[in-house]
């Protein structure tokens, strides 16, 4: 029933019958908000240039400049995708409120093409490990796979994804690749080649309770000192009223704070003359110790929380001082009230309070992120890029973006100059600004073989730490592991990779990628 | 003629046939069965444990007994089986104790001994990952009862983190893991004390026995054999130990908590180390059977053996 009013709406807004703005109010109400098709649809109305007048593409490296697609790149996808109606795609998506993402925009992508979209949803280790386990077995399962970046040195070693480099050089118009944000256009190649179409900036947001600080005289800190500082003020000021000065989800996610804080303070994490671990350096050591103290004022259960908890604590009011993706922001501000879907985000007191700034040190990590990647074992590896990249088109995705259902978050620059998207509430301008902001600074994750142990290591190491281990032995230990992870996986393959990284924006703090 | 006859013919040699290999037939399918749910993933598993089987490179190169050499010095692995060991032994002991106490106190008959005994026996049926959630929200720092209610027997708040201050974690992952296997080892035991006559009782009675004397010189000899039977059975069961551990702790902090099923699901999933953890599972294989095989030799009778 909801779908037929879902695609009744989509027809009335395709016909020019209501605006676009009550067209994701009603759609909201149905509990997919931010959904449309205006752009795909008309579109197809205005018959949209056909894909087969496209030149032929070009293999290998980035080929797009000069023989580029021109029109909107939603119009070409779902032109070019018509030929292969009658088809199924199977897409992998993380479970929960994420899939509700293809599970909309699926059918509407039926409609269009005639191709239809089943969603296996997956926990998100599993993108991964069922990937794999699919390509081992050849059995051509899945189409279209959801993965994180910092996956594809795997992903690509064992020939889990496909390059698309053919496809964007055929299909993907210039200005729709000029307009993703240059640290998310960066994460989609690895050696030369493009793995996939990025869709979610998942960069670490820092934020704070505005009221908070204005009443107690604070400013937003800028190192992991001053966080500490700041922290410890208020808790002081206001524990007794069930406020704490920060809170952490510490459980599991200890590698990529590490990770952020360690290069925040100029840390590298391997010498790459003979490839052994730095971070258990005096760096590292400042890092972890840093972050042991950290928890002193923080909320006692932060070594325990992961980040659903921080977030009800968050929305109850009870923290000053979070870092989260940027989701966070809009349900602070109550986008998400009202939304089935999205029920496990409780309702905000803190509407009109967060402040939002890049982390302190300067550089908060993109944690997460994916790529929509097409499996090499499908039969529809052509229709699989297309229904990706209508996805990620600027139209499509700007929708996805605003939604507060979807988790998938602005990583185009024509999402953070959006002034619809600035309307969503008094001072969602200033967020767009801080996501921009966050991006440009932004270190990213280690994209190279073995990233998922190394992590785990840290991890481990940290957690060891706070559980009262001197941060240095824990280091030491965990630089043991990496030498170990290193030599098993090839001290040469492993160099070559590690500086492969390096050149990538957002590798270290002094190779960010700047204001944009 | 010839030819009406020759079903007939068929039939008897099938049925002939049938009754030459009945034994083979009915057999044959449970075999299969086994074969391909248990002799092939042993097999396989086995294969995997002496080659490189990493999916980012091609083939894969026979490498001899590296993979075991390999796990057989990571430290993590050491300890994870010297942990499992020292738990496994922990927790049968106490819920051996436990669970005699709770079938001594049930032998004799006393008003609402019929309902008590189910409900004692009711986390026996539950989900072992559904009793580590539970016990986690009742464990939990900050809003589980269980500080809350200590709070009341110790003077000043109790904030203990359960799941990462050395040693209480080790207190919560033995506490839950006994409320939910006590009832095995009660349920044995109480079935066993039932079969002692009463005649050994009444006789110790009249001697003038004290109630200790009468369980150290009659009822624990007696009780050994199912006793031996009870321990084996929930320490084969328990070196698994994996669940609570995964919702607890998830083996933190550090690797303080990894217990060797732990180690070898952390091996699998996120680090995809498949041959060194197939050596792994095979050395804890061996483990389990050298110590299953030493307490089977204690319960069975020469003869039998």
């Amino acid at each position: 029933m909801a779908q037929d009013t879902m695609r009744a709406l989509a027809r009335a807004y395709a016909a020019g019958r209501i605006s676009r703005r009550t067209f994701i109010k009603r759609l909201g109400a149905l509990g997919m908000s931010g959904l449309g098709i205006s752009a795909a649809l008309a579109a197809v109305a205005a018959g949209a240039a056909s894909a087969s007048s496209r030149p032929a593409p070009k293999s290998g490296g980035r080929v797009f400049s000069q023989e580029a697609p021109t029109g909107a790149g939603d119009e070409i996808a779902v032109e070019a995708a018509k030929q292969y109606a009658g088809s199924t795609l199977t897409v992998t998506w993380e479970s929960g409120p994420q899939s509700l993402g293809t599970k909309t925009y699926g059918p509407i992508w039926e409609e269009l093409t005639g191709i239809k979209v089943e969603t296996v949803e997956l926990d998100h280790p599993d993108l991964f490990s069922k990937a794999i386990a699919e390509h081992i077995s050849g059995s051509g399962a899945y189409d279209m796979m959801e993965l994180s970046t910092a996956w594809v040195p795997d992903l690509v070693a064992g020939g889990v994804i496909l390059p698309v480099n053919d496809w964007v050089a055929r299909y993907q118009p210039a200005a729709d690749i000029a307009d993703y944000h240059p640290l998310f256009e960066g994460l989609q190649h690895y050696q030369g080649q493009q793995w996939g179409l990025f869709d979610d900036g998942d960069t670490l947001v820092f934020y704070y309770r505005k009221d908070i600080f204005e009443e107690l005289g604070l400013t937003p800190p800028t190192t992991w000192e001053e966080f500490i500082t700041t922290a410890q003020a208020i808790t002081d000021a206001k524990s007794a009223d069930g406020i704490y000065g920060a809170g952490f989800w510490r459980k599991d996610f200890n590698g990529f704070d590490f990770y952020q804080q360690y290069r925040s303070r100029g840390g590298e994490f391997f010498n790459t003359a003979d490839m052994r671990a730095q971070i258990n350096g005096d760096t590292g050591v400042e890092t972890l110790t840093s972050m042991v103290a950290q928890l002193v004022p923080a909320h006692p259960d932060s070594v325990t929380w992961q980040p659903i908890p921080v977030l009800n604590a968050w929305m109850e009011g009870t923290l000053a001082q979070v870092m989260w993706w940027p989701p966070f922001g809009r349900w602070s501000e109550g986008l998400a009230a009202g939304i089935e879907e999205v029920s496990f985000v409780p309702q905000s007191t803190v509407v009109g309070k967060a402040g939002y700034a890049v982390m302190p040190g300067g550089h908060g990590q993109m944690t997460g992120g994916f790529l929509l990647t097409v499996s090499p074992n499908s039969d529809n590896q052509e229709a699989a890029y297309l229904f990706a990249q209508w996805l990620t088109s600027p139209r499509i995705s700007l929708e996805r973006v605003m939604s507060p259902v979807y988790l998938v978050d602005p990583y185009r620059l024509s999402h953070y100059d959006s002034p619809e998207y600035a309307a969503l509430w008094p001072n969602a301008s200033e967020y767009l600004d801080a996501l921009r902001a966050a991006a440009s600074v932004a270190v990213i994750e280690p994209v190279y073989p073995g990233a998922q142990d190394y992590s785990l290591s840290v991890d481990r190491a940290c957690t060891s730490a706070y559980a009262g281990t001197d941060p240095k032995a824990a280091l030491d230990t965990a630089a043991q592991e990496w030498n170990d992870i290193t030599d098993r996986l090839g001290v040469d393959s492993q160099r070559a990779a590690y500086e492969e990284w390096l050149k990538y924006k957002g590798a270290t703090k002094d190779n960010v990628v700047g204001q944009v | 003629l010839p030819e009406s006859r020759e079903p007939g013919a068929r039939q008897r040699r099938l049925s002939g046939w049938i009754d030459d290999h009945i034994r083979y037939l009915l057999v044959g399918p449970s075999v299969l069965l086994v074969l391909a749910v248990v002799i092939f993933p042993l097999a396989f598993s086995l294969w995997v444990s002496v080659v490189r089987y990493d999916f980012r490179t091609p083939g894969n190169p026979f490498v001899g007994l590296d993979n075991y050499i390999a796990t057989l010095r990571d430290p993590i692995f050491q300890f994870s089986i010297l942990r499992t060991v020292l738990l496994v032994g922990a927790l049968v002991v106490v819920e051996l104790c436990l669970g005699f106490i709770l079938a001594l106190a049930a032998l004799r008959p006393f008003r609402g001994r019929r309902l008590l005994v189910p409900i004692l026996l009711l986390p026996l049926f539950m989900s072992p990952i559904v009793v580590a959630q539970v016990w986690r929200l009742l464990w939990d720092r900050g809003t589980g009862p269980v500080n809350y209610l200590l709070s009341f027997l110790v003077p000043g708040d109790v904030t203990i983190n359960w799941f990462t201050e050395v040693p209480w974690n080790w207190v919560a992952i033995i506490f839950t893991d006994a409320w939910q296997w006590t009832p095995f080892m009660f349920v044995i035991l109480l079935a066993g004390l039932t079969a002692i006559p009463v005649s050994y009782f009444e006789a110790a009675s009249l001697d003038g026995a004290s109630t200790f004397q009468t369980i150290r010189r009659i009822t624990i000899p007696l009780m050994v054999p199912v006793i031996l039977v009870a321990v084996v059975f929930r320490m084969i069961d328990a070196f698994k130990f994996f669940d609570i551990i995964f919702i607890l702790t998830s083996g933190g902090p550090g690797t303080s908590t990894y217990t060797a099923s732990y180690y070898l699901y952390q091996q699998v999933f996120p680090q995809f180390k498949i041959a060194h953890a197939a050596a792994g599972s095979w050395l804890f294989l061996i483990l389990v059977t050298v110590l299953s095989i030493g307490l089977v030799r204690r319960i069975m009778p020469r003869a039998v053996r």
